[in-house]
């Protein structure tokens, strides 16, 4: 019986220890994984079920580019698992379903697109462990932005929208200008085909606003976006409207779309501001300044499409 | 009808269950899983592959150097910490990552538990249970304590919320149970370790982020044909064994938990071999009938701070096939078509005894370490 040792000195070198992983990170993922791998998926479902019968579908997408730098490992790794269990404490919707995605740039990326399940638990935060972070992207001035409103208009099927005609929530997170088009032979490559010709953003942004109440957080810490800022505001603000919106503190995504989501289903901005502490409350106030209750014959989102 | 194989040892651990696994996982590597029944960090199933390499497993399924992958059930045991170090061990001789499945509700081992387990088996100097000081035994005491002071391995998922319980538990569980063992809380070294916490507490969060990285948290098991159950321990050290207690460890090492599980995974049939070596031995402290001063080479067990050295005796049948028929009595009320048979392992050290007499066959028997050297005992000339 019995080899691996512990003993009660050993605490103290466990304490001091500057961890060498090296050896353990032979074997991580340095690749795209399986399960996450966009052609390896048919469809993704958000069901309603027993323990969750008004399912609503979110998703939430993360640029994981360079220009991103380490906020995008910071995003995915921590800020995702918060965000997951601030929306599962909250509830600001009706018995949350969450999917996450990574995603990059279309045209240089090895794994534009990375995409979890939909979960209604915690256990979501096993499959965020297995994102690989690129980090790579091009210097073409945008992200892929589109690819996950591609994945969301032609690969989920939820029962919100099919049941109830409940749109889902879809978020994007990053910090530069959108993509101009998606094109068929990226589509072919990500997705293992599906699209016959070159579709332009707008075009999918339509396509994907059927099911979908789509949103962009512009990152302001990211490196592109502190670079151009106001190209990169414009060109959101062009595409999305009110959808568009920035973010000061990378650090209170969670709360942010929280407190975007309690908007959208008819809370007051004031109140859903003022229930976060100190200067997270600001920080929410200012980012959805621009922002309105939905209307009360349950039209949601602010998209005119 | 899906088979289970069950892998159990028949006396006090080392039989060589790990030999075993191995070797009933290399008869359809591309399609076996490994579920772990019992135990935790403490187990140490020593497997050494046919080209010579060598791991001593104890959070992985023996089938690990074959590529089987390893499911550890709601009865196991996890421990961040030692699940860290033995990955890391495991990439040195594997060729492919391991891939491991660990069901949520598996209780989760935390510092201290291991440092209580540390503390009080040093102090019973002369007197140790056979502890490997890894916590077991504090684990399960303080998971079936009360809900609120139980971890299970799905919490790893939210570090946040995990930091707050460990922080908790330093406070309520921790300070409670020094005082309940009379443990002197103002002694050097628990005054070291409290000191110590928070960083503790900040690695072990590190041990647990990398442990979902590598492993998947889920109860839902993958689609295979052959399921092997490895047990871990053996059938004397069993917690239900009154006769051996308190050198017991703290799980049930015989087909209980087996019978639990094999109807959630879809098994209606059990082949169970009950594995033993030619000779008995016996890890750490406690009652070890007809010990002798032989001292065979045994290279997994080298003598430690917590166990000692290994021990020896002669085997006994009758003791052996007494154990057998208890742990099979369990399975008299079970729907499921159960089937044993015995293995011996070490029949280059010591001859294999005759086995003629006892009610159940000997069907394998092992002449070296590894898979290659087990032969089906079916002729008498083996007797």
């Amino acid at each position: 019986m019995g080899t691996s040792r512990w003993s009660p000195e050993d605490w103290d070198v466990y304490a001091d220890r500057v961890k060498d992983t090296a050896s353990v990170d032979l074997f991580r993922s340095k690749k795209l994984h399986d399960d996450l791998n966009p052609k390896n998926i048919a469809v993704r479902e958000s069901c309603d079920s027993a323990l969750n019968p008004l399912s609503t579908p979110i998703i939430v997408a993360v640029d994981e580019t360079g220009s991103m730098g380490m906020l995008a490992e910071t995003l995915i790794r921590n800020g995702l698992g918060i965000l997951i269990e601030e929306i599962y404490a909250r509830k600001p919707v009706t018995d949350p379903h969450v999917m996450c995605m990574a995603f990059g740039d279309a045209w240089t990326d090895f794994a534009p697109l990375q995409v979890t399940q939909f979960e209604c638990d915690i256990r979501l935060a096993d499959q965020l462990s297995k994102f690989y972070i690129e980090g790579n992207g091009g210097g073409n001035n945008f992200e892929s932005y589109n690819l996950p409103w591609y994945f969301a208009a032609t690969r989920t099927k939820c029962d919100a929208f099919l049941k109830r005609n409940k749109k889902g929530y879809l978020f994007t997170v990053g910090d530069e200008p959108p993509a101009p088009k998606l094109l068929a032979e990226h589509v072919k490559r990500i997705f293992g085909g599906g699209l016959q010709r070159d579709i332009s953003t707008r075009d999918l942004l339509t396509m994907a606003s059927k099911t979908w109440n789509i949103f962009h957080i512009i990152i302001e810490e990211g490196s592109f976006y502190r670079s151009s800022p106001e190209k990169t505001r414009r060109a959101w603000r062009d595409l999305l409207g009110e959808g568009a919106i920035t973010l000061e503190d990378h650090t209170k995504l969670a709360e942010l779309i929280v407190s975007i989501l309690e908007v959208q289903e008819g809370n007051d901005l004031a109140s859903v501001a003022e229930s976060w502490q100190g200067s997270t409350s600001l920080t929410i106030l200012h980012s959805l300044s621009g922002q309105q209750p939905s209307k009360p014959n349950g039209i949601k989102g602010l998209l005119r499409m | 009808m899906k088979t289970g194989k069950v892998i159990i040892g028949a006396n006090y651990g080392d039989e060589g269950k790990g030999l075993f696994t191995d070797y009933f996982a290399s008869q359809a590597p591309e399609d076996s899983l490994v579920i772990r029944f019992n135990g935790g960090a403490q187990a140490g199933h020593t497997v050494v592959s046919p080209d010579g390499r060598r791991h001593v497993f104890s959070h992985f399924g023996s089938g690990t150097l074959l590529g089987v992958p390893t499911f550890l059930s709601k009865f196991f045991i996890v421990n961040p910490l030692i699940f860290v170090k033995e990955y890391a061990e495991l990439a040195q001789v594997s060729e492919t990552p391991p891939e491991i499945t660990i069901d949520p509700n598996a209780f989760l081992t935390t510092p201290f538990d291991m440092f209580i387990n540390q503390t009080i088996e040093k102090q019973r100097a002369g007197k140790r249970h056979g502890s490997c000081g890894l916590g077991i035994n504090e684990t399960v005491t303080r998971s079936l304590r009360s809900p609120q002071y139980r971890l299970k391995s799905c919490d790893v998922l939210n570090s946040t919320g995990l930091r707050r319980r460990l922080h908790e538990l330093k406070d309520s569980w921790f300070k409670d149970r020094l005082i309940e063992l009379k443990l002197d809380p103002m002694e050097e070294g628990i005054q070291k370790f409290v000191n110590n916490t928070d960083r503790i507490i900040e690695e072990y969060i590190k041990d647990t982020q990398t442990l979902i990285d590598l492993a998947t948290i889920s109860d839902r098991i993958p689609p295979v044909r052959q399921v092997l159950f490895e047990g871990a321990q053996g059938l004397m050290l069993d917690e239900d064994r009154i006769d051996q207690f308190p050198h017991v460890t703290r799980s049930k090492t015989g087909l209980t938990n087996v019978l639990h599980l094999a109807p959630q995974f879809g098994i209606e049939k059990l082949c169970v071999t009950y594995v033993s070596r030619t000779y008995l031995t016996r890890h750490g402290a406690g009652p070890l009938e007809g010990e002798s001063d032989w001292t065979l080479p045994d290279s997994t067990n080298i003598p430690n701070q917590f166990q000692g050295t290994l021990r020896f005796a002669p085997l006994s049948l009758p003791a052996l096939e007494q154990n057998i028929e208890y742990d099979l009595h369990r399975a008299k009320n079970t729907e499921l078509d159960i089937s044993a048979d015995l293995a011996m392992t070490c029949a280059d050290q010591v001859p294999v005894p005759d086995t003629r007499r006892m009610f159940l066959t000997l069907k394998h028997v092992s002449f070296g370490p590894t898979r290659s050297s087990v032969c089906q005992a079916l002729s008498s000339s083996m007797r």
